[in-house]
């Protein structure tokens, strides 16, 4: 489903970081993948490329068998709103802002049909309905971490990529979330998940290791 | 995004910074107000000569001493040199113009300090035909009016406004002075149209005008109004008297001409104080725009992690550019309207406490609205092109 070929991409602010040095990658529908390494590996960079949140110096990037890296923005930015959902790891919602809209944003940047009841059953999915009039400020970072996730689900995307979605929370919120996931991946959507603590990695299907830009290892379980 | 939830987010974030988004509006609320007033006592002045030009027929011919200058507004200068029209330049009209009626009204302004008992009045003593009330547009209220047998006899008889008759005290039947002559009050009028340009107070006498030539002790007359027999002659009866008066004369030292051409000389000198409103509250608009730059560009870096967001879940450049360029036009926009508001309580006012007549017409609103929406565009352009331009990724990670 997607397909990047020996993708380049270096950062040159300051000291030059070969984020990505000749990646190569294929990602089938279904998939739960984990890509791990060190910080400053480009695990990151990787998923933000396959997001077309960022754009690669060099390599060719499919989706679904269609060239997308020439893409224009106003293209990429239709295709981020219909094929996928991000998760991240500080929640990124917008403040001031009740969780109802903050899930609503998607649709509004897209299908608007039906939307109300779309953000009902996305909240209801992860478990936060009752908290639908709550800021962001208002909810615990679990809590904030479910509506960030419903948020990705409710276009209904193909694929959720998370990055370090545990990071900001507890042992045992991270664990519930990972449980999420889990059910995300059980019901087909296909899932690439960054993170550099490898317990959370056992609902994967798959574990990318990178460093300095290259994978270094490909392992399916 | 469509535009209602473009206008919801819009005022949502202008509400969430209220204080400083009112302290931002007050600039453009400050230059519109001055727009709008400004342009509204133009207005205001326009309308009230146009209502006096109206008073007279469209036949009226006016006979002015002092020559035209070259682009045909009368030599207003020339008003205060002693008058180059002539009591015999009306009977020589009626026999060298034929296209006019034989019916000519004139106006000779005397000076003179206006008495009764212990009250005194320096107004501006008019020695008038019957006819020639038209170029004052008043209405008698009380007594009576001149007749031709008043002229003719060269009665000392005297008219006056209800504001100089109060100030003097005199009534209808009593007897009043004018410098050292003796009038006898026959009639009271109110003033219709003021032009403020007799008196600021509508304070007006007038007597019968062989009288004021007597006083004068000089043929000279001040106004000439003469009618054209039917409205298509005007400008051939013009002429007819131009031709006639100069033949007479030897030289062209006097200016004819209809009250539409007043109107004109009035209405060019108001439009063009009017651009020159434009122009200058323009520069308090500029100083509020850059204020409101100012503040889209600190909105727009203080929200570079909500860009990066409403861009990761599909938004456009242009949905990005959009949604803060409505900020701006909004923020602008809701400062005109204060600003029109404003103006329009002062206009209102003015009309009450002062001879101003402001008037705001629906052109003004929308130059007023149309500036705001502008001045918006202007300066929220560069700010909402930096939002839209914001690296997703970047933004994202913004602290």
């Amino acid at each position: 489903m997607l397909k990047l070929v020996n993708a380049r991409k270096q950062f040159t602010a300051g000291e030059v970081v070969n984020a990505l040095d000749g990646v190569s990658l294929k990602i089938a529908k279904g998939e739960f993948v984990g890509i791990i390494g060190p910080s400053g590996c480009g695990k990151s960079t990787l998923l933000y490329t396959l997001g077309l949140l960022d754009s690669t110096d060099e390599g060719e990037y499919f989706i679904d068998g269609t060239r997308v890296d020439r893409f224009s923005s106003r293209e990429r930015a239709g295709l981020r709103n219909k094929k996928f959902g991000f998760v991240f790891q500080s929640f990124n919602l917008i403040s001031r802002t009740t969780s109802f809209d903050n899930v609503l944003l998607p649709l509004l940047y897209g299908q608007t049909r039906g939307a109300t009841a779309k953000v009902q059953h996305a909240l209801e999915q992860v478990g936060v309905w009752n908290k639908r009039r709550n800021w962001p400020n208002q909810m615990s970072g679990g809590q904030q971490q479910r509506v960030a996730i419903a948020r990705a689900l409710v276009t209904e995307p193909e694929i959720i990529l998370a990055d370090e979605p545990t990071g900001n929370l507890d042992s045992k919120t991270g664990e519930e979330i990972m449980e999420l996931f889990r059910d995300i991946h059980s019901k087909g959507t296909t899932v690439v998940m960054v993170t550099h603590n490898p317990d959370l990695l056992k609902y994967a299907t798959r574990i990318i290791e990178m460093r300095d830009g290259k994978i270094v290892s490909d392992k399916k379980l | 995004m469509n535009i209602i939830e473009n206008f919801k987010t819009a005022l949502k974030s202008l509400w969430n910074n209220r204080l400083r988004s009112f302290l931002t509006l007050l600039g453009i609320v400050i230059g519109v107000y001055a727009v709008v007033t400004l342009l509204a006592a133009a207005q205001g002045v326009q309308n009230q000569i146009g209502g006096f030009v109206e008073d007279f027929g469209p036949r009226t011919i006016l006979i002015m001493p002092g020559e035209t200058d070259s682009s045909g507004t009368p030599n207003f200068a020339a008003q205060a040199a002693p008058s180059t029209l002539l009591v015999d330049d009306i009977e020589y009209l009626k026999t060298h113009a034929d296209l006019i009626e034989q019916t000519v009204d004139y106006a000779v302004f005397i000076g003179g300090l206006a008495t009764h008992g212990d009250k005194k009045l320096s107004g501006m003593p008019v020695g008038i035909t019957p006819g020639a009330v038209e170029l004052f547009s008043i209405k008698v209220v009380n007594g009576r009016d001149f007749t031709q047998s008043d002229l003719d006899q060269k009665k000392r008889f005297i008219v006056i406004s209800e504001a100089a008759a109060e100030k003097l005290a005199v009534k209808v039947g009593e007897t009043m002075s004018i410098g050292i002559e003796k009038f006898e009050v026959i009639g009271l009028f109110k003033i219709e149209q003021s032009l403020n340009i007799s008196s600021s107070q509508g304070e007006m006498f007038f007597i019968p005008a062989p009288v004021a030539n007597e006083i004068n002790k000089s043929p000279q007359v001040n106004r000439i109004v003469a009618h054209a027999k039917t409205v298509e002659d005007v400008d051939r009866a013009i002429t007819q008297v131009k031709e006639a008066l100069t033949t007479k004369h030897g030289t062209v030292d006097f200016s004819v001409m209809k009250p539409t051409d007043i109107l004109k000389t009035v209405d060019s000198i108001i439009n063009i104080l009017k651009y020159m409103v434009i122009g200058i509250t323009s520069i308090s608009l500029l100083v509020g725009g850059i204020g409101i730059m100012n503040i889209m560009l600190v909105t727009v870096a203080e929200r570079t992690r909500e860009i990066g967001i409403r861009k990761a879940v599909g938004a456009t450049e242009s949905a990005i550019l959009i949604q803060f360029l409505i900020e701006s036009i909004l923020l602008t926009v809701i400062g005109a309207l204060i600003g029109i508001a404003m103006a329009t309580v002062t206009s209102y006012l003015a009309a009450k406490f002062s001879p101003l007549e402001p008037a705001i017409t629906s052109s003004t609103i929308m130059i007023a609205v149309g500036m705001g929406v502008v001045a918006g565009v202007i300066f929220g352009l560069l700010p909402a092109l930096r939002a839209a331009r914001k690296n997703p990724v970047q933004a994202l990670k913004y602290e």
